[in-house]
């Protein structure tokens, strides 16, 4: 199946490279979902997901000409999808930290004040994941959120990250644990399971290994 | 689809089944809604322009921002001028240099300006200078640098050992240097080398030397461990160095090896019981005495000095002897000793191996012996292999199959002896054939 799809890509980058302007809209519909999942899942509770996803979306769509034909497309929107959140991250904490300063400014979190559109019990267990997340390394977080929340295989991550498949096997190790410690220390079961509030929540997670 | 791809197309090590549903209910919570979806793609269609985040206009703080900042600009222009005028020289003044020592038996995390670490191993020497703009430069005098890149992969990093200059392009590396003798290993990613006579790419796995002048290793194959270069630096047979001897004269000590023709000549730990006591536990077990007798002296040894940098050396032993030849239940309590008084002992995937041997060989328990082959099977070491293809024969005795078929694979992948490929191949067959479906009931029987 990902072998059709990659191919189903590779048709459209080459009517995009033909002049053909609505298979832009195909590929973003294509690989948008795997880009937002990438942003809510890598990007921590203080990036805006849908932001962070339309900049990578826009970058890429302008380094299009750049990719190398026949390379991994996943694997090159994922490296952008890494730099795009770095910087997203940089500049919440630095949002955050004049906030705090000054007193004024904008919230810190990205989607504290209500929209139509949020179920606030649903961003309410996503933040408490995406905090547990925080708890473990970036390249850990990485390789668990590749394999274990998204089901691709040793290989595939290795080569959407761009590392020795031994790599992904043992930084998979470590991710697990610490991921396994984080949900603890936060209650992250017994949110999931009870819908009951977490423990800390309204406070600022221990980012014991956060945006390493 | 050949062998080799089928092996590694499959998922990576199952999780066990609470962790599945965590990540179940993990993956579910964070995956986007279809309208976050049909928010971007409106954006896009809409061609909205790159997000921007920060001061908006009539932002309360946009004013006292600019204040701050031509503040800030005034200070450091007069911070400047100030400097220039006291230093005179023209040169970086000297507090923007640091240099790192480290001794004998001990390694340290050299920070350069929230942007890097790298861990200077034993006798080393690293000078940085600081606030420079451009690459970050570390000139290494003597010793070995661990270096993990990545985080500083905005500003550029180099390695100066002498004449010899590591560019990084994001990666994991080690430079070594001693005198004029430079090596280079790059454990992931890649690397640039430039010396006077040349330069050198370096890809995963590959090492360079002064030495040799030629790169040693295949990039496109598996990263080998730093450890599995050369001699295993964390043998059992080690005798862990003792920064007090440089402290003490060497003399000829003689040692009683327990009636064997030993001579022994040690250094300058002879003024101590405890070094001596290391020095028999270390003679008896290099001279091949029984594991029974050697036993009194090592529990002398854990017993009297319990804090000792050297009881986790000495546990270890005490775990060898009693894999080889001792009370196989004592061997299992001594390595859960080990585990739990030294969690990052160095010899601790080598007291797995050891535990989970004589748990499967001797106790024929797989269920003790499986957390300990798991371990081993996902660190690098000289058991990787071995150690894989237990976990998948220990795990299909238990009727794991998932992990079993897993481990299995991943076991086949490696170097394994012909016995144990042939066996893993038989068992994995057995453990792939669907099962038979249910039989269709008898409509003759009421």
């Amino acid at each position: 199946m990902d072998h059709d799809r990659a191919n189903e890509e590779a048709r459209l980058i080459e009517r995009l490279d033909a002049g053909d302007a609505a298979a832009q809209d195909e590929l973003v519909a294509a690989v948008l979902p795997d880009v937002l999942r990438w942003c809510v899942r890598l990007g921590g509770d203080l990036v805006d997901p849908e932001d962070a996803a339309h900049e990578v979306l826009i970058v890429a769509l302008r380094r299009l000409p750049t990719f190398r034909r026949g390379s991994s497309l996943r694997g090159w929107l994922f490296g952008i999808t890494r730099r795009v959140l770095a910087n997203h991250r940089r500049k919440a904490r630095t949002r955050k930290w004049w906030v705090r300063l000054t007193g004024t400014g904008e919230a810190d979190r990205p989607d504290a004040s209500p929209s139509p559109h949020t179920d606030a019990e649903h961003a309410q267990r996503r933040r408490l994941v995406q905090r547990c997340l925080q708890q473990v390394t970036r390249k850990q977080r990485e390789v668990l959120v590749l394999c274990d929340l998204e089901g691709r295989t040793a290989r595939e991550a290795a080569e959407i990250l761009g590392v020795a498949e031994n790599s992904v096997y043992s930084r998979l190790h470590h991710a697990r644990k610490a991921f396994r410690r984080g949900a603890e220390e936060l209650g992250l079961e017994r949110a999931l399971r009870d819908g009951l509030q977490p423990s800390g929540s309204g406070e600022e997670p221990g980012r014991r290994g956060g945006d390493r | 689809m050949s062998d080799r791809d089928r092996r590694s197309s499959v998922v990576p090590i199952p999780p066990s089944d609470e962790d599945r549903a965590l990540f179940e209910a993990a993956r579910e919570a964070t995956e986007p809604r279809p309208d976050e979806l049909h928010r971007v793609q409106q954006r896009l269609a809409r061609r909205e322009p790159q997000p921007v985040r920060g001061p908006r206009p009539g932002s309360p703080w946009r004013v006292p921002a600019l204040v701050a900042a031509a503040c800030a600009l005034v200070l450091a222009v007069t911070l400047g001028v100030v400097l220039s005028q006291d230093d005179g020289q023209g040169d970086q003044p000297d507090q923007l240099t640091e240099t790192w020592h480290t001794g004998a038996v001990e390694q340290r995390t050299v920070r350069v300006d929230g942007a890097l670490e790298a861990v200077l191993h034993e006798h080393g020497e690293v000078r940085v200078e600081h606030g420079t703009v451009g690459p970050i430069v570390l000139f290494l005098e003597h010793g070995t640098i661990e270096v993990d890149f990545e985080a500083a992969a905005e500003r550029g990093l180099e390695v100066r050992a002498g004449d010899v200059t590591v560019s990084v392009v994001g990666t994991r590396f080690t430079v070594t240097r001693d005198g004029d003798y430079v090596a280079v290993s790059v454990a992931e990613g890649r690397v640039e080398v430039r010396w006077p006579g040349g330069r050198e790419e370096l890809g995963s796995g590959q090492r360079w030397s002064t030495g040799d002048g030629e790169v040693v290793g295949d990039a496109s194959g598996e990263v080998p461990a730093l450890a599995d270069a050369g001699a295993d630096p964390l043998a059992l047979a080690e005798v862990t160095p003792d920064p007090r001897r440089e402290e003490l004269p060497d003399e000829p000590v003689a040692v009683d090896a327990g009636g064997e023709p030993v001579t022994a000549e040690l250094d300058a730990d002879q003024g101590s019981p405890e070094a001596r006591l290391l020095a028999r536990i270390q003679l008896d077990r290099a001279t091949g005495k029984p594991p029974a007798d050697r036993m009194a002296s090592m529990n002398e040894f854990l017993q009297t000095y319990p804090d000792s940098a050297y009881a986790e050396e000495v546990l270890a032993f005490k775990v060898e002897a009693l894999a080889a030849g001792g009370d196989a239940e004592q061997a299992l309590l001594a390595a859960e000793q080990y585990v739990d008084r030294h969690p990052d002992g160095v010899r601790r995937l080598q007291v797995r191996w050891l535990e989970a041997t004589v748990a499967r060989d001797r106790l024929q328990d797989c269920r003790r012996a499986l957390p300990a082959y798991r371990e081993v099977a996902v660190e690098r070491g000289p058991h990787r292999a071995e150690a894989t293809y237990f976990w998948g024969v220990c795990a299909s005795e238990l009727d794991q199959r998932d992990e079993a078929v897993w481990a299995l694979q991943r076991a086949l992948t490696y170097e394994l002896s012909e016995d144990q490929a042939r066996h893993a191949q038989e068992t994995l067959d057995a453990l792939e054939l669907p099962a038979l479906p249910p039989a269709d009931p008898d409509p003759t029987v009421p």
